[in-house]
């Protein structure tokens, strides 16, 4: 039989149509792919980053999937990825798995970001908020927008007899422990019930107003489709989805918005911040002094270990973590993200002077099909997940 | 009953039935209004020229994925054409008893995935050691694909009439030939409109890209880049609270509607076209 | 239901040492797909055991899910997923039934295939432009139109409470109409086939067009309608994607429709990729064990129940 097909035109075409891009598909130089996840705190800005390192770079590609810092933290703890973005530092407890696991790791912050509280009142475009409020607002206690608290410090606003619904992250959420960082600093309940943390369960009092979203845009998006809902996102998110953000109070005692420039404030009083090596789940600039300080702002963070196992991919790491850090900064801006101050920058910079390559490793796509079978056969002992 | 009473009652069902058949096409009219209409804001050249540009910008286009379902689905297809066809093939013309019914069993088992569960499997079988890949993405798509690919073959070849091959049998024709040329030849057309079909049912999937293509912004090169698609960029900007991607993702929207409209068009014509003789 | 002519009596090992290329190669594909399904239901399996291992029987019943505490419970997902498919396939089978019979009786004849080609549409659209739909137009509705529209029944417990929207109603709703179409094919193709002698009969003894539905003909289409409802349904089950754009996400367990909700699949792809411990993986898994057992369990149910209908 295999000698007829042999001579059939019709057979031979088959087997070009499916074998020739076959071919092309398995034997394509790769670009060096370069795999982030993590926050969507700052994913607008690593978005736009990307569109233009790789327009330099273009032997280059960078992917990262906003997936939450919390997942982030997980993808960086298991290598799964070359490098992961968090806005929450890293534990102690997982500050010390990783080295444990994979040697040193890095916190490089990338950009500053500041925290807007979104609110959807129809006909309501400014409104003043207290910290103690909002962790009332989200412990529950505070059920109406014309509660007394809230009119109270807002005279010139007509608030409407209308419930609240309060939105949080859904998904494990740096931008959520920056939130509750700052709830925890303003209240004392809050501090005691819930804590700073990547992810809370709403209180019982909430009852039906709580609603979730995930990621920054999810969070944006009920906000923008919910009347009278209130929620948290990073500031650029807020822009773009003409979402309107909250005045709070801050420790100055002065309503602010949240803006470049109130923004960029809170980064003046990062003062001592450790070495990239070191472990940074102290570091925090929530509720920061000054005049004309936003209140909740933070770092966000690329976390990457210092030993990578492929040379080429760890020169294309460094590449793009130094591109990101200098020629980066100048997209920042446009995106409402400060810029980083220059120390910070060359803390960075140093710190990704020392990431270093173990030897070369290259796995072929050839060897995929032999080792495809033995994957699906192979049992896979519990806790297979992590590594 | 009276007579007038049942004539009432005849008549009541027949609003009840135009009302139901309105309830069933108005949305979809809605729908294919709306995608239009919205789509054509951005159903432009950049939209499948370009890769994303800028969000201060036009927000660029969707060149990124559509070469990523070129590369998924095509992987799905190379995975599930030959199994599913031979699978349909052994099945309609060789079977024997407790292993056909057996396989039969499995292919309906197959059927029943949810489609998120296939993602799962190529989740754990690919992406835990090669990472997010277009094969990846094209395994889990071609594990829904297989039993469409199956039975449509299945059913086409039972549709051979008995007459033609027994005149090959008469002939003394060998056995694999008849089946090859004779069976497989009869039934050729309705075979391929079962292959198109899969192509289609498996193009608009997205559930299981979410966990193996990683939906990146990169063109894919090689099999084993992260890659993204169609409908999973529709998701992904539907759910962001940038009017520019909105736009974008009603565009896509309109492109993978008409991709799949004509996919399936176009089998119906091609079956007409085929059977006239 | 094998047209094999070639085949008498051989036994099987007789068979396989006559095969000849082609069988050979359809029976090696066959092989490796019975393999790989199987290898592929095992890993699911296996994968799903930790879980289970932790909370025994009771994680299907158990109501919290907190992933972070390492606290896993199916029961908000196999109610959301119970909810949403059972009523919209009820609506389903009423909608279908009725535009199954005016396509076939009412619509004038010339026009019956375009109809049923348009109904067949709705089936080729990708579920992820229907959650786009949703999204943008049917939540707003449900909110704006649907809740003021219905404040006057709020006394009933599944239309209380106040509503963002997103909420299991706006998943039944995008689910009907995603399920519905395949239901009126079934039954539109198993009508167009009942014996046109057997009507006229029936209308020469004066029967109006409603009885003659409801007397010959549905009787006589059960066993095409119940597949198409059956495969309804399994649609309605698995699907994902229009689910999770419109539901609201939020893993609680309410009577009310106007409330948010999740499901089984929807849960499984919003969490997988970030799920963080080896226990949160398998609970996602042993979700789609449920999820698969549960369709598998209805087609079981689906072939005894057709066993026993009577065809003709």
């Amino acid at each position: 039989m295999l000698k007829y097909l042999l001579k059939t035109p019709k057979f031979w075409l088959i087997i070009l149509m499916f074998g020739l891009p076959l071919v092309f598909m398995v034997s394509a130089p790769r670009a060096i792919t370069l795999v982030g996840q993590g926050a969507t705190f700052p994913e607008p800005l690593i978005i736009e980053w990307i569109v233009h390192f790789q327009k330099k770079y273009n032997n280059i590609t960078v992917v990262y999937k906003g997936t939450g810092s919390g997942a982030g933290v997980k993808a960086i703890l298991s290598n799964t990825v070359n490098f992961a973005g968090s806005d929450a530092p890293l534990k102690l407890s997982e500050w010390e798995e990783a080295n444990r696991r994979h040697g040193p790791i890095l916190h490089i912050p990338e950009a500053i970001g500041g925290v807007a509280v979104v609110f959807n009142i129809p006909g309501v475009d400014e409104l003043n908020l207290t910290g103690d409020i909002l962790a009332n607002i989200y412990l529950g206690h505070i059920e109406y927008w014309d509660d007394p608290n809230i009119t109270a410090i807002n005279p010139r606003i007509k608030l409407p007899h209308e419930r609240i619904y309060v939105v949080k992250r859904a998904d494990s959420s740096g931008t959520t422990y920056i939130f509750t960082d700052y709830l925890s600093h303003v209240s004392s309940e809050w501090a005691e019930r819930i804590g700073k943390t990547k992810a809370f369960i709403f209180p019982d009092e909430l009852g039906d107003r709580g609603l979730a979203g995930y990621g920054n845009a999810g969070v944006a998006q009920v906000v923008q489709q919910i009347p009278y809902s209130i929620g948290y996102v990073e500031f650029a998110y807020a822009v773009k989805g003409e979402l309107k953000a909250a005045a709070l109070k801050n420790k100055a005692g002065k309503f602010v918005k949240p803006s470049l420039e109130t923004i960029a404030e809170a980064a003046k009083y990062a003062t001592n911040l450790p070495d990239p090596w070191e472990s940074w789940h102290n570091v925090s600039i929530v509720d920061s002094p000054g005049e004309s300080t936003y209140p909740i702002v933070s770092f966000t963070y690329i976390l990457v270990y210092k030993y990578q196992k492929d040379k080429t991919v760890c020169s294309a790491l460094k590449t793009w973590l130094r591109w990101i850090l200098t020629k980066g900064q100048e997209y920042s801006e446009g995106l409402l993200y400060p810029e980083l101050p220059q120390n910070i920058v060359e803390l960075g910079l140093s710190a990704v002077n020392e990431i270093q390559a173990e030897e070369n490793a290259e796995s072929g796509a050839l060897l995929v099909g032999v080792s495809l079978f033995l994957m699906i056969v192979a049992p896979h002992p519990k806790g297979v997940y992590n590594e | 009953m009276r007579r007038s009473l049942r004539g009432i009652i005849d008549r009541l069902y027949t609003v009840f039935a135009i009302f139901a058949f309105l309830v069933l096409i108005i949305p979809l009219l809605h729908i294919i209004i709306s995608i239009v209409i919205n789509g054509l804001r951005r159903f432009d050249l950049e939209l499948i020229t370009a890769t994303p540009g800028s969000l201060l910008g036009s927000g660029g286009g969707i060149l990124h994925a559509i070469v990523g379902t070129a590369m998924v689905v095509f992987v799905a297809m190379l995975i599930s054409l030959p199994l599913g066809f031979f699978a349909g093939l052994y099945l309609a013309e060789f079977a024997k008893g407790k292993f056909a019914h057996f396989l039969r069993t499995l292919i309906s088992i197959l059927a029943g995935v949810p489609s998120i569960i296939a993602g799962v499997f190529a989740y754990t079988v690919i992406v835990i050691t090669y990472g997010f890949s277009v094969l990846a993405g094209g395994l889990a798509l071609g594990i829904i694909a297989i039993p469409y690919v199956a039975r449509s073959t299945e059913e086409a070849l039972e549709s051979v009439p008995m007459e033609i091959k027994e005149a090959g049998f008469s002939l003394g024709i060998e056995r694999w030939k008849i089946v090859l040329f004779i069976d497989v030849g009869y039934a050729k057309s309705r075979i391929i409109a079962g292959f198109l079909l899969a192509l289609a049912r498996v193009i608009g999937e997205t559930a299981p890209l979410l966990v193996t293509v990683l939906g990146g912004i990169n063109i894919p090169s090689n099999i084993l880049s992260p890659a993204n698609a169609i409908p999973l960029v529709i998701y992904q900007y539907a759910l962001s609270p940038f009017e520019v991607w909105h736009n974008i993702a009603w565009s896509a929207a309109l492109l993978l509607m008409i991709i799949v409209l004509v996919l399936n068009l176009g089998v119906r014509y091609y079956l007409k076209i085929k059977m006239i003789y | 239901m094998s047209r094999n002519i070639w085949n008498l009596e051989e036994s099987p090992l007789k068979r396989l040492v006559k095969l000849d290329p082609i069988e050979g190669v359809s029976l090696f594909f066959s092989v490796l797909l019975v393999v790989l399904t199987l290898l592929f239901i095992g890993k699911m399996i296996i994968y799903s055991l930790p879980v289970f291992e932790k909370f025994g029987a009771g994680f299907l019943v158990g109501t919290d899910w907190i992933p972070r505490k390492d606290i896993f419970g199916a029961l908000p997902f196999i109610w959301g997923t119970f909810i949403t498919s059972s009523i919209a396939i009820l609506l389903a089978v009423i909608i279908s039934y009725g535009a199954a019979y005016f396509i076939v009786e009412i619509a004038p004849p010339k026009v019956r295939e375009f109809l049923s080609s348009v109904v067949e549409l709705i089936v080729a659209i990708p579920s992820v432009i229907i959650g786009l739909w949703g999204i943008f137009y049917v939540v707003p509705a449900v909110r704006g139109l649907l809740k003021p529209m219905l404040s006057p029944l709020s006394f009933i417990p599944i239309f209380s409470g106040e509503t963002s929207g997103y909420s299991y109603l706006s998943a039944i709703i995008v689910l009907t109409l995603m399920i519905t179409p395949i239901s009126t094919s079934f039954i539109k193709n198993a009508l167009e086939n009942v014996p046109i002698e057997l009507k006229e009969a029936a209308y020469a003894l004066g029967a109006t067009r409603y009885e003659v539905f409801r007397v010959v003909s549905k009787p006589l289409i059960r066993r095409a309608a119940l597949a198409g409802i059956i495969l309804a349904y399994g649609r309605a089950v698995g699907e994902t994607m229009a689910v999770v754009m419109v539901i609201g996400n939020i893993p609680n367990i309410s009577i009310s429709l106007f409330n948010p909700g999740y499901t089984l699949a929807a849960v499984i792809a919003n969490e997988f990729l970030e799920a963080t411990s080896v226990l949160h993986i398998s609970a996602l898994i042993a979700l789609g064990v449920i999820l698969f057992a549960w369709s598998l369990i209805v087609n079981i149910l689906a072939i005894l129940v057709l066993r026993r209908v009577s065809m003709r």
